[in-house]
C-alpha cells in the first residue's frame, strides 16, 4: 500500500519511478494476499516461533524495500553489487527507523522514492510499537492500552497483538499524531511534500530527511521547533500519551519513567546549552534542545553540527542515544524504564545493607516488580552492551578509529542513525554496512527475537548435522545412554 | 432501651459496659462461654451463649423487645448476618462492626444496605484516626476534634513547669482575658474526675481536658508546658490493619515512616503495598532491630501490636533511647495507670474509639468523646428551637453541677463559652459532663 501511495506521489510529481513502484506495490500485495490465503498462520505459535516470525516480517519488508530501490534505479551507476549494498542499507535503515542514508545527494532522488523512504520509516515505527505492546510487554508499561491487561501479558505467545482494541488504540494515536505533525510542518512553510515526509519520519523516530543536510538544510526555525516537539513526544510511552489524551493528567505524571525522561531531557538541555553558549554565546539554544530531543528519542534528525561542541555535551548525547526513548514508544535504545528499574534495584541493594532486616520490594509506578525481572534486566543489559561492543569491534575492522566504530554501532543498535564524527553513511564500506544492517534489525526488535532466532537456527543446524552424521553410521554418546 | 450486643470481645464487652452503666437493659451474646462468664462477672448484663446468626439465640436474648442490636464480633460476615436477622425480627436499629476495606467500598454498598445496618463501626480505622490526632498534638495524651474541627479537646497532664500549674481557674481567666481562647472542662486528679468551677486550683500532674479553638491550639499546648515539634520520623511497631492505615496516611503527609512486623509474609505484603515506608521484619522487643530502626532518632514511636506487654516494653525502650513521643495501644485498661507512671506519653484503646460511635448513636447526639482515664465525657449538642437554652445566657441555664459548656459554634465561628455568653437556636455546643448529668443537661437543649 505504501508503495502504491509513493507511486501516486511520484506520478503527481511527474517522476519516472511511478510505474516501477506501482507494479512493485501490486506485486507485493498479491504475494501477501496469496500467502495469507494459502498459509494460515498458527494462531498460537510458541514464543520462539513467534519471535522468529517477527524477525522474518522485518527481513521481508527490508527485502521488498531493497527491491524497490533496485528497480527504481535509485543507486545506479556504480554496478549491481554496489547498488544492491546501497539499496539494502537504505531499506534496512528505513524499516528499522534508524534513518542513516546511503544517498549521496538526497534531493536528487525522485519524490516517489523520498515518499517511500518516509513511509518505510513510518511502518517501521508502527512495527516497533506493535512489538512493544504485543511481543515484549515485559516492562513496556503498555498494558493499560488494552482492555484486558492479563491477556496482553500472554501476548508473548502470539505474534498477533492479543487485543484488537490495543492495536486500534495504537493506530489511532500513532496515526493521529503523525497527521498532526504533517499539518504542523506544513504550517511552517517547508512545503506540503516535505511536511509529509518529515511528519512521518518524526512520528516514527525514523529520521529520514528530504535534504542531504537533514532538517538543517531547510533553514527553518519553525520546522525545527515542530521537530523538537514531535521527536520528544514520539519518544514517550504510548500508554502515557493515551492517559494524556483521555485527560488522566494525574496518571501521566505518576509514571516514574516519564519523570525520569523529562528530568534527563532537562539535564541534557542545560548541559548542551552551556556547551553551545560557550561556542556561540547564545543563551537559549534551539540547537541544544534539538540535539537532545533528536538523540533521546533516537530519531537522529540533524539540525546542527554537534561535533564542534564541548565533549561534555556530545558524550552526554551519546549516552542519551544509548538509553534512547521511553518504553512503549516508537523509538529504540535501552529505554528509560529499564534504567529506572535498574536504579530501583541498586537502591534496594544499598538500603538492604543499611537495614539488614528490612523487607524491600522494588516498585515501579506503585506496582511491585518480581525478582525474576532483575535477571531479565541484567541479561538484557549484557545483550545490549554486547551487541554494541561486538558491533563496534566488527565496524572497527573497517574504520579508522574505535570511537567512530563505537558511535556507528551504537547509532545502529539504538536505531538513532545520527552519525556524529563518522563519515556519512554513503561513505561506509560494504563490510561496515554488512555489520550495521543486522545491528539495526536487532536494535529495532529489542534484540531478543534476533538472538532467539539465531539460537533456534543453530539448534536446527546442529540437529541436522547430527542426523546426517547418524545416517553415516556415527553415534553420539549422551549422559545416561547412547543415542543414535 | 433493650440492647443486644453480639460478641463479648474487647469492643463488645466495653460497649456493653458503657451502655449498661447508662441504665440500658443489655444482653450479651457470644459463642465463647468462658468469655461470657467473665462478662457476667464484671458487668451488670444478661449473657446468652450461642451465635448471633441463630434466630433462636437472639430470641433468647430478648429480640422481641429489643430496640438496638450491636453486632461487634471480629467476623464481618457474622455481624452482617446478625444485623439482617435482627432487622427481619423487627428490631428498629442495628450497628455493625466491619473490618474488611472491601466491604466499605462503594461496590459493597448494596451488601451493607441488605444487612439493614444503620451504623457501621470500624475500630481499627477509629484507632488510626486517634493516633493521627495525637501525633498532630505532640505532648497531648488525648485529642478529640469537635464541631467539625472548629474546636479541639486536648487531654494532657500538666507539667511541673507549666505556666498554668499552681493557678486558680479564675486567675487563669483574668490573666488570659480578653483573648481567652480556651477553657478547662474536666480535671482528673488521682482517681477522681471533676467538672471544675472558677475557684478550682490547678496542680502539676493534673490531667486536664481543655477545649480550645483550633487556631489557638499551639498556644494552649505551650501553656500546658507540652510544646514539642510535630514528629517527622515515625516508627510503627506492629503491622496490623491499624498500622497499615497509619503508615499509608503518614507517608502521604510526607513523614518518614518505619514499620516493624513480626510475620515475614505480612511484612512482604506491607512492603508491596505501602509506598515510601521502610518495612523491617522481626520482633518489636528485639533491641537490635529497634537499634537498626534508629529508634533514638524517632520523633514518635507507636506500638500497635495485639500484645500489650510487647507494646509497653518497646515504648519504654524507645523513651529510654531518646524517642520524643511514645504512643501505646493497650487492650487491657488496667495498664493505663502504669503507662502513665512509667512515662509513656499516650495510650489508645481500640475499644473506646468504637464505643464512642455507639454511644453517639444511642443518645442521638452529634458526637460523644469518652476518655480512657476518668468518666467525664465530651458531647456535642444543637440548641433546639424553643428549648430552655434558646435565648438564655450560659449563667442563666442552671446546668447540673457535673456539666459545663465549653464552646459554642454559631454560623461556623467558634467561641469559648463564658457565663455571659448567650445561646440561640441552632447553636452547636461542646458540653463536658459526667455520665449521670448527661440526661439532665440534654433536656435544656432539646
Amino acid at each position: 500500500m505504501g508503495l502504491i501511495a509513493s507511486a501516486l506521489l511520484d506520478l503527481l510529481d511527474g517522476g519516472d519511478d511511478a510505474l516501477a513502484m506501482g507494479l512493485m506495490g501490486v506485486a507485493a500485495i498479491a504475494v501477501a494476499a496469496a500467502l495469507l490465503k494459502t498459509r494460515r498462520l498458527n494462531h498460537h505459535p510458541r514464543t520462539g516461533q513467534s519471535l522468529t516470525i517477527l524477525l522474518l516480517v522485518w527481513v521481508t519488508a527490508i527485502g521488498i524495500g531493497t527491491a524497490v530501490y533496485l528497480v527504481t534505479g535509485t543507486f545506479s551507476g556504480r554496478g549491481f553489487w554496489s547498488a544492491f549494498s546501497d539499496s539494502l542499507f537504505e531499506s534496512a535503515s528505513g524499516f528499522t527507523t534508524t534513518g542513516m542514508t546511503a544517498l549521496p545527494v538526497v534531493e536528487e532522488a525522485s519524490r516517489g522514492v523520498l515518499a517511500f523512504r518516509a513511509i518505510s520509516n513510518w511502518l517501521g515505527g508502527l512495527g516497533g510499537l506493535t512489538v512493544a505492546v504485543a511481543v515484549l510487554p515485559f516492562l513496556t508499561g503498555t498494558h493499560s492500552l488494552s482492555s484486558d491487561p492479563d491477556r496482553t501479558h500472554g501476548a508473548l505467545r502470539s505474534i498477533a497483538p492479543s487485543s484488537r482494541r490495543a492495536m486500534r488504540n495504537i493506530l489511532a494515536i500513532y496515526g493521529g499524531f503523525s497527521a498532526l505533525l504533517v499539518v504542523a510542518y506544513a504550517a511552517t512553510g517547508i512545503g506540503v511534500f516535505n511536511a509529509f515526509a518529515y511528519g512521518l519520519s518524526t512520528a516514527s523516530t525514523g529520521g529520514f530527511a528530504t535534504n542531504t543536510n537533514s532538517l538543517w538544510g531547510e533553514n527553518n526555525a519553525g520546522a525545527e521547533w515542530v521537530a523538537i516537539f514531535g521527536m520528544f513526544v514520539a519518544g514517550t510511552n504510548l500508554a502515557v500519551l493515551w492517559w494524556g489524551i483521555r485527560g488522566a493528567a494525574n496518571s501521566v505524571w505518576k509514571s516514574q519513567e516519564l519523570r525520569l525522561y523529562v528530568f534527563a531531557t532537562t539535564i541534557g538541555v542545560v548541559v548542551t546549552s552551556i556547551a553551545v553558549a560557550a561556542n556561540d554565546g547564545a543563551l537559549i539554544s534551539r540547537q541544544a534542545v534539538f540535539a537532545v530531543a533528536s538523540t533521546i528519542s533516537t530519531t537522529g534528525l540533524r539540525a546542527h553540527d554537534w561535533e564542534a561542541w564541548h565533549p561534555g555535551a556530545t558524550t552526554l548525547l551519546f549516552v542519551f542515544m544509548a538509553i534512547g526513548s521511553m518504553s512503549g514508544s516508537a523509538g529504540g535504545g535501552f529505554r528509560w524504564l529499564r534504567i529506572r528499574t535498574l536504579l530501583a534495584f541498586i537502591r534496594r541493594d544499598l538500603l538492604s545493607r543499611l537495614y539488614p532486616k528490612s523487607v524491600l520490594v522494588v516498585k515501579i509506578d506503585g506496582r511491585p516488580i518480581a525478582e525474576s525481572v532483575v535477571q531479565q534486566l541484567v541479561g538484557y543489559l549484557v545483550l545490549y552492551a554486547g551487541f554494541v561492543l561486538a558491533g563496534a569491534y566488527a565496524v572497527a575492522l573497517f574504520e579508522d578509529g574505535f570511537r567512530r566504530a563505537l558511535i556507528a554501532a551504537l547509532s545502529a543498535v539504538s536505531t538513532t542513525g545520527a552519525l556524529v564524527g563518522v563519515p556519512s553513511a554513503e561513505q561506509l564500506r560494504v563490510g561496515e554496512r554488512a555489520v550495521l544492517v543486522p545491528l539495526m534489525i536487532a536494535g529495532r526488535l529489542a534484540i531478543l527475537p534476533v538472538v532467539v532466532s539465531a539460537i533456534r537456527l543453530l539448534d536446527r543446524i546442529a540437529a541436522r548435522t547430527r542426523s546426517t552424521l547418524a545416517g553415516r553410521g556415527y553415534t553420539e554418546t549422551v549422559p545416561g545412554g547412547r543415542r543414535a | 432501651m433493650h440492647i443486644i450486643v453480639v460478641g463479648a470481645g474487647e469492643v463488645g464487652s466495653y460497649v456493653a459496659d458503657r451502655l449498661s452503666r447508662e441504665g440500658h437493659d443489655v444482653a450479651v451474646i457470644d459463642v465463647d462461654e468462658a468469655r461470657l462468664q467473665q462478662v457476667a462477672q464484671d458487668l451488670d448484663v444478661l449473657t446468652v451463649a450461642g451465635s448471633g446468626t441463630h434466630p433462636a439465640t437472639l430470641r433468647q436474648a430478648g429480640l422481641e423487645r429489643c430496640d438496638l442490636v450491636v453486632a461487634a464480633t471480629s467476623d464481618d460476615e457474622v455481624n452482617l448476618v446478625t444485623s439482617m436477622i435482627a432487622k427481619q425480627g423487627g428490631v428498629e436499629s442495628t450497628i455493625v462492626r466491619i473490618e474488611a476495606p472491601e466491604l466499605m467500598s462503594d461496590e459493597a454498598e448494596e451488601v451493607l444496605k441488605a444487612s439493614g445496618a444503620d451504623l457501621v463501626i470500624d475500630p481499627d480505622s477509629e484507632t488510626a484516626k486517634k493516633v493521627l490526632d495525637i501525633l498532630e498534638y505532640p505532648g497531648a495524651s488525648e485529642v478529640a476534634s469537635m464541631l467539625r474541627g472548629e474546636v479541639v479537646v486536648i487531654g494532657a497532664r500538666l507539667s511541673d513547669d507549666a505556666p498554668l500549674a499552681g493557678m486558680r481557674l479564675s486567675e487563669v481567666a483574668a490573666r488570659y482575658e480578653p483573648e481567652w481562647q480556651f477553657l478547662v472542662g474536666a480535671i482528673t486528679r488521682g482517681d477522681e474526675t471533676i467538672i471544675p468551677r472558677g475557684d478550682q486550683m490547678l496542680e502539676a500532674h493534673d490531667l486536664l481536658r481543655v477545649v480550645c479553638r483550633r487556631s489557638a491550639r499551639r498556644e494552649i499546648v505551650e501553656l500546658l508546658g507540652l510544646a514539642r515539634d510535630i514528629p517527622k520520623r515515625i516508627i510503627l511497631l506492629g503491622g496490623g490493619r491499624t498500622a497499615f492505615m497509619l503508615a499509608d496516611k503518614l507517608s502521604a503527609r510526607g513523614a518518614e515512616v518505619v514499620l516493624i512486623e513480626r510475620n515475614p509474609g505480612r511484612a512482604r505484603f506491607l512492603a508491596e503495598r505501602l509506598d515510601h515506608v521502610l518495612v523491617l521484619q522481626g520482633e518489636i522487643t528485639d533491641v537490635s532491630l529497634l537499634i537498626e530502626a534508629r529508634i533514638e532518632q524517632a520523633g514518635a514511636v507507636v506500638a500497635l501490636t495485639g500484645e500489650d506487654h510487647a507494646n509497653v516494653l518497646a515504648c519504654l525502650y524507645a523513651k529510654m533511647s531518646g524517642a520524643q513521643e511514645t504512643v501505646a495501644v493497650t487492650h487491657n485498661l488496667q495498664y493505663l495507670k502504669l503507662l502513665d507512671e512509667i512515662g509513656i506519653d499516650s495510650a489508645i484503646s481500640p475499644r473506646t474509639a468504637s464505643a464512642n460511635g455507639v454511644l453517639q448513636f444511642v443518645r442521638g447526639v452529634a458526637q460523644v468523646q469518652t476518655f480512657l482515664t476518668g468518666d467525664a465525657e465530651v458531647l456535642e449538642f444543637e440548641v433546639a428551637d424553643g428549648s430552655v437554652a434558646d435565648g438564655a445566657t450560659v449563667a442563666e441555664l442552671n446546668l447540673p453541677k457535673e456539666a459545663l459548656i465549653g464552646a459554642i459554634v454559631r454560623d461556623g465561628k467558634a467561641q469559648i463559652a463564658r457565663g455571659r455568653s448567650s445561646l440561640r437556636k441552632h447553636d452547636h455546643l461542646v458540653l463536658f459532663a459526667m455520665p449521670q448529668a448527661v440526661d439532665e443537661a440534654a433536656r435544656l437543649f432539646a
